[in-house]
């Protein structure tokens, strides 16, 4: 009963504290106004609440990341090597160069460019992230934009739809398709990749407002355990992987209805 | 001299044709008319050029000369030879409207229902609202005897049933004429029949086709006219009586009695 | 050459503030010859090099995890199997970095254990662990070192890949297709034989994509050693680009980190660069060398 107690006095505090809202002091901390105690309540409660950050981090970054990746596939595809070029050499440098540099980097141009909210990890690292996954979404599209079966186009021209119709309709339906297993992959990278932008990527950590690696290693690291805080953290991962794939897969399997076989 | 009215005028003319790939010289200069009403049908052995000319009609490949006029709508061209492109894309787009055309290998696009399929052109080429082109998708799925199969995806049919629903598609955008490329080729021979009985019906409607094929008793049975082509040229043509019973031309008569021995 | 450089210096202070017109190019070129070799500057490409030597034992580790992982997926034993699953699949669900941050840890800890109860601490009465907290005695407590921290980073990095190079082991294995370990057990090989002799060999094919790809992740995670307080080229990259002023260096200048980062990420290129080009090679002589196709016509 007391540790049914203690763990909702611990969403009380801590359910958003990765947002900066709730309990200011952190459990263990040694400044005045903290003082809550290290136990699993506090420690789990924590962890899920920076999860909620890296969910946010990774979902912002593959949906607008989306658009760019889009755009990039399709110029990468033309025939002009002046707007080939570019495009390749793009996705090249950002599929070419370590994540953790380019958070460095980027970090470091916001600060030049004296960029307010940009040189906070929530706004800069975001950018970052949009940049990275685009580049590798984009390798992905444009992979999957080539083999659209040339029959299905054909047809569409000679039923004079014209060219955004064929891409809206019969190009861009197959190409997600194709691209979809290897979209499903990137997902879960970026997802995963969410988890260095706390860890001094550059990007400073305001009022302790972390992701869910974050607090892990704040709580190895004040008690010198890490058989507690890691295999906590790593459970979360598991268990929102786990929800992303099947996500992916319900996906997968509407877009690719129209193999079912029922004959 | 009174003004030649849109319905008196041939509803496809083509005149000198010419086309080639790379150095294979495909079409020498092909004039062929078809009349409202017509059924006209190409013959002649594989690479004589028939589905090429086929396709120039409505424009999937661009001759290096000569003239096409739809409904007495001559096509504008520019640049010249290979390059040589259509001039106006709204003009392109609006005779392949109006000519539907039906493939060897189906082209059903395969991430659609059958029923999406035929409501796609009409909905983003002729515009018109979602129940409109559902209806006439109704209607012409029933026409080609499919109506059941509305909500199956291509995959799920077989052959006969895609052609037929391939021609529903076509026959839904209301063409001045409909082209159809070796309609049967791609389909076991016990499947054939459902779609020679689809395209024979159609055209004892009097309606306007182009029609390749290499089934010569169905061209026999279905034709107002028939053309034999022969290395990129038109060797001889006319009434189906005229060609397959009294062929003239030494080609003409080779070729007959292979297909006949086949 | 040496001698000379800081009198250069002294004129090139200026050139680095708002009076840089009117040194030569030549004067500039010799500065920053000077600036590149100081003591401290060379330990940026010897940070470089520990990178390089970490890859290269980094490698050997998880392949051989990977085989033993892929191999004991296979295994009849179902403890083993179960073990080797799990161990082959937990990267598709895990974030790398949470284990290079745990590994090296753990391994510390294990070792602090068994120096505390095994040899130091013996009759310490404090416990290890205390509710929450991991308290070794004074004397088990290891100091971690330069050393340490690297050999535990390759031991953390050899697991992760091994676990990544296990999934494309097994992949591999599994798309040699039956009829060739048949026809071999056919010919009278024994298990072991065929393994060696035709489902290896041609694992190798399969595999080598994927294996292409791992190479390139592998060197993009480099740089989080970084976070494992490794003193790698980002560390080092941060402490030479700090602005430095004339009080505390020869060679003052303003803050050059994102220069020294973005010259970072051109060694990266290069590196993804290089590696893409040896893999596309790699993979030519693999197909030349055996292909499954004319596999009938040829030498059975």
């Amino acid at each position: 009963m007391e540790f049914v107690n203690e763990c909702i006095t611990a969403l009380d505090s801590y359910a958003f504290r990765s947002f900066g809202l709730g309990e200011r002091g952190l459990p263990g901390s040694t400044n005045a106004k903290g003082g809550a105690p290290i136990n699993l309540c506090n420690i789990t409660v924590l962890i899920g609440s920076g999860m909620l950050r890296n969910i946010l981090f990774g979902a912002v970054a593959l949906s607008t990341g989306f658009f760019l990746a889009l755009s990039l596939a399709l110029l990468k595809a033309r025939d002009e090597w002046y707007l080939t070029a570019p495009a390749r050499a793009f996705i090249y440098t950002f599929r070419g160069t370590p994540l953790l540099i380019q958070f460095f980097i980027g970090y470091l141009i916001f600060a030049s460019l004296g960029a307010g909210v940009f040189r906070t990890a929530a706004y800069g690292a975001s950018v970052v992230l949009f940049f990275n996954t685009a580049c590798y979404s984009a390798e992905i599209l444009y992979g999957a934009y080539r083999p659209v079966p040339n029959n299905d186009l054909e047809a569409a021209r000679a039923f004079a739809l014209r060219p955004f119709d064929r891409f809206r309709d019969i190009t861009f339906p197959t190409m997600m398709r194709l691209a979809w297993p290897a979209y499903t992959n990137e997902a879960i990278f970026l997802f995963h990749a969410t988890t260095i932008v706390f860890l001094g990527a550059g990007f400073p950590v305001r009022r302790q407002s972390g992701d869910a690696l974050y607090y892990a290693q704040y709580f190895a690291e004040r008690t010198f355990n890490p058989f507690i805080a890691y295999p906590i953290v790593g459970l979360f991962f598991v268990a929102v992987t786990a929800m992303l794939i099947l996500l992916m897969r319900t996906v997968q399997v509407y877009l690719n209805r129209h193999l079912r076989n029922e004959r | 001299m009174p003004p030649v009215e849109p319905q008196d005028q041939p509803v496809i003319a083509l005149s000198d044709i010419h086309k080639s790939f790379d150095d294979l010289h495909v079409l020498k200069g092909v004039n062929l008319t078809a009349n409202k009403g017509d059924v006209v049908t190409m013959i002649g052995s594989s690479g004589s050029g028939k589905s090429t000319l086929l396709r120039c009609v409505n424009l999937l490949e661009v001759p290096e000369q000569g003239s096409i006029a739809i409904s007495g709508e001559d096509l504008s061209f520019k640049a010249k030879g290979h390059s040589r492109l259509p001039a106006n894309a709204s003009q392109v787009n609006r005779v392949r409207a109006n000519l539907s055309m039906v493939f060897q290998q189906f082209n059903l696009w395969s991430h659609l229902s059958i029923i999406e399929n035929v409501m796609l052109p009409q909905r983003r080429v002729l515009k018109r609202s979602k129940s409109e082109a559902r209806q006439r998708a109704e209607d012409t799925l029933r026409r080609v005897g499919i109506d059941d199969k509305a909500d199956a995806f291509p995959s799920q049919l077989s052959g006969g049933q895609q052609q037929r629903a391939a021609i529903a598609r076509a026959l839904a955008m209301d063409p001045a004429a409909l082209l159809f490329d070796e309609p049967t080729s791609a389909l076991d021979p016990e499947l054939e029949g459902e779609v020679l009985r689809v395209i024979k019906s159609l055209a004892d409607e009097d309606r306007t086709m182009l029609l390749v094929t290499h089934d010569m008793r169905f061209a026999r049975d279905v034709s107002d006219k028939v053309v034999f082509l022969h290395q990129g040229r038109i060797e001889e043509e006319g009434t189906p009586a005229e060609l397959f019973d009294n062929p003239k031309s030494e080609r003409l008569q080779q070729f007959l009695s292979a297909s006949v021995s086949r | 050459m040496f001698e000379y450089c800081p009198a250069i210096a002294e004129q090139v202070k200026i050139a680095l503030g708002d009076e840089a017109i009117g040194i030569s190019v030549q004067e500039r070129l010799q500065w920053f010859s000077c600036y590149f070799t100081t003591k401290k500057h060379l330990s940026i490409f010897r940070a470089g090099g520990v990178v390089m030597l970490i890859l290269a034992f980094t490698v050997p580790v998880s392949l051989c995890l990977g085989f033993m992982g892929a191999l004991g997926k296979a295994s009849r034993w179902p403890v083993i199997s179960q073990i080797c699953t799990i161990y082959v699949i937990m990267v598709r669900g895990i974030p790398d970095i949470i284990f290079f941050l745990f590994v090296p840890l753990a391994i510390e800890i294990g070792i602090e254990y068994f120096l505390h109860k095994a040899i130091y601490c013996r009759d310490v009465v404090e416990p290890f662990f205390n509710g929450v907290n991991l308290q070794p005695c004074q004397e088990a407590a290891i100091i971690p070192t330069q050393f340490n921290r690297i050999v535990l980073a390759i031991v953390a990095y050899g697991i992760v890949f091994g676990s990544f190079a296990a999934n494309i082991i097994d992949g591999g294995l599994k798309a040699v297709p039956f009829g060739q370990r048949e026809t071999g057990a056919a010919f009278g090989l024994s298990r072991f034989q065929v393994f060696r002799d035709i489902h290896l060999p041609q694992m190798w094919r399969f595999a080598l994509p994927g294996f292409s790809n791992l190479w390139l992740i592998l060197i993009k995670a480099t740089p989080l050693l970084f976070l494992l307080g490794i003193q790698d080229i980002i560390y080092y990259a941060d402490l030479l680009g700090k602005m430095a002023t004339r009080r505390y260096s020869t060679y003052p200048h303003g803050d050059w980190k994102l220069w020294y980062f973005i010259a970072l990420g051109v060694f990266y290129l290069g590196l993804t660069m290089i590696s893409q080009q040896v893999f596309s090679r790699l993979e030519k002589h693999f197909n030349k060398g055996m292909s499954i196709n004319n596999a009938s016509s040829g030498r059975v």
